[in-house]
């Protein structure tokens, strides 16, 4: 019985986070993705958001074929977010923690302005301020009044005023190398 | 003796045809890469979805982009971007895929400013951001952007250079 105990022990908290890696949440390190060239260029807020580097501006669900719907719309870019791997998260939950690994809490935000049709992803770092990355401009922690962002939910965030709720993502505190597999 | 001249008088004369047309083959060959450039035009408008991008080719456009970064002065911008990080509009970019000559490698413009990268970043004027104005009416041309999506942003390009 102790046997099994500690064979499942060492599969959960070392095997497992070993092939896969662990969760971190992410430290602000701005630096990284304003390069002014190549990272910045190719790399969007889905990129940011789960701190992946893939230099392909990802798109929620392009990595498995199921690519959000159009016109855009909260539930299209949530549920593509699912498929890649992020988990739903109430407003009040808290992201799943163990021993090994934190995911990191990200929150989706859409624009409905006929014309103007786009979704905005904000992510939580370690310091629990939020940031982002604005298409292929900097990152920032800064919203659109130059405020910090304490809450996505109330930051200035332009057009973007469909605020569409939080999800869990397995990042890294290593910049640009998160581990969900989005594309 | 006048063989020898003569011998001589058509060697040079040969010599120089042909220093005259490998400078003809090479201006023209200098020619025709230009014409064939392409410089790579984005507009910054979206976070998450790609952006409306078209290309500007031939002679006609590249040589209007050439004008305008021709007449513009250099400035003292105080930042090392002109690009704001916020959501909506945040200027356009003008790439040079091609490597066109005359022209950086990258030329953003937005209110009033023109970032120029070429190894080093060099900042000059829009004055009453017409070229940003001009970037911006051959996405309409092309149909890649509309009136109505720039509306909604509060870029009104009819209304310039007074300010949004």
């Amino acid at each position: 019985m102790e046997g099994k105990w500690v064979v499942r022990t060492f599969f959960l908290v070392v095997l497992i986070p070993l092939i896969n890696g662990c969760c971190k949440r992410p430290i602000y390190q701005p630096a990284f993705w304003n390069d002014g060239g190549t990272i910045q260029r190719n790399n969007n807020c889905y990129n940011y958001g789960n701190n992946k580097r893939t230099d392909t501006f990802a798109q929620p669900g392009r990595a498995t074929g199921a690519m959000y719907p159009l016109p855009i719309a909260c539930v299209g870019v949530y549920n593509a977010a699912k498929v890649d791997g992020l988990e739903p998260l109430t407003a009040s939950g808290t992201c799943p923690k163990n021993r090994c690994s934190e995911q990191d809490k990200v929150a989706l935000v859409v624009s409905p302005v006929a014309w103007f049709n786009d979704y905005h992803w904000y992510r939580q770092d370690k310091s629990n301020m939020w940031s982002h990355k604005p298409g292929r401009t900097r990152a920032t922690d800064l919203d659109n009044s130059g405020n910090p962002i304490s809450s996505p939910e109330t930051a200035n965030r332009g057009l973007y005023t469909d605020f569409c709720g939080y999800m869990c993502s397995c990042s890294n505190d290593q910049e640009g190398n998160g581990r969900e597999k989005i594309n | 003796m006048l063989l020898r001249d003569r011998v001589s008088g058509m060697a040079i004369a040969l010599s120089a045809m042909v220093m005259l047309l490998g400078a003809w083959s090479i201006g023209h060959a200098q020619e025709t890469n230009q014409v064939k450039g392409e410089l790579k035009v984005t507009i910054l408008v979206y976070s998450g979805r790609p952006n409306p991008t078209y290309s500007l080719e031939g002679e006609g456009d590249i040589g209007k982009v050439k004008e305008f970064i021709g007449k513009a002065k250099k400035t003292e911008f105080g930042k090392d971007t002109v690009v704001p990080s916020i959501l909506g509009y945040n200027g356009v970019v003008v790439e040079n895929v091609s490597r066109v000559s005359g022209l950086p490698e990258s030329l953003t413009v937005y209110r009033g400013n023109i970032e120029a990268r070429d190894g080093r970043t060099t900042f000059l004027g829009d004055e009453n951001r017409d070229f940003e104005r001009f970037l911006l009416q051959q996405g309409i041309e092309r149909k890649v952007i509309d009136t109505k999506l720039l509306g909604v942003l509060g870029v009104k390009i009819g209304t310039w250079p007074t300010p949004e």
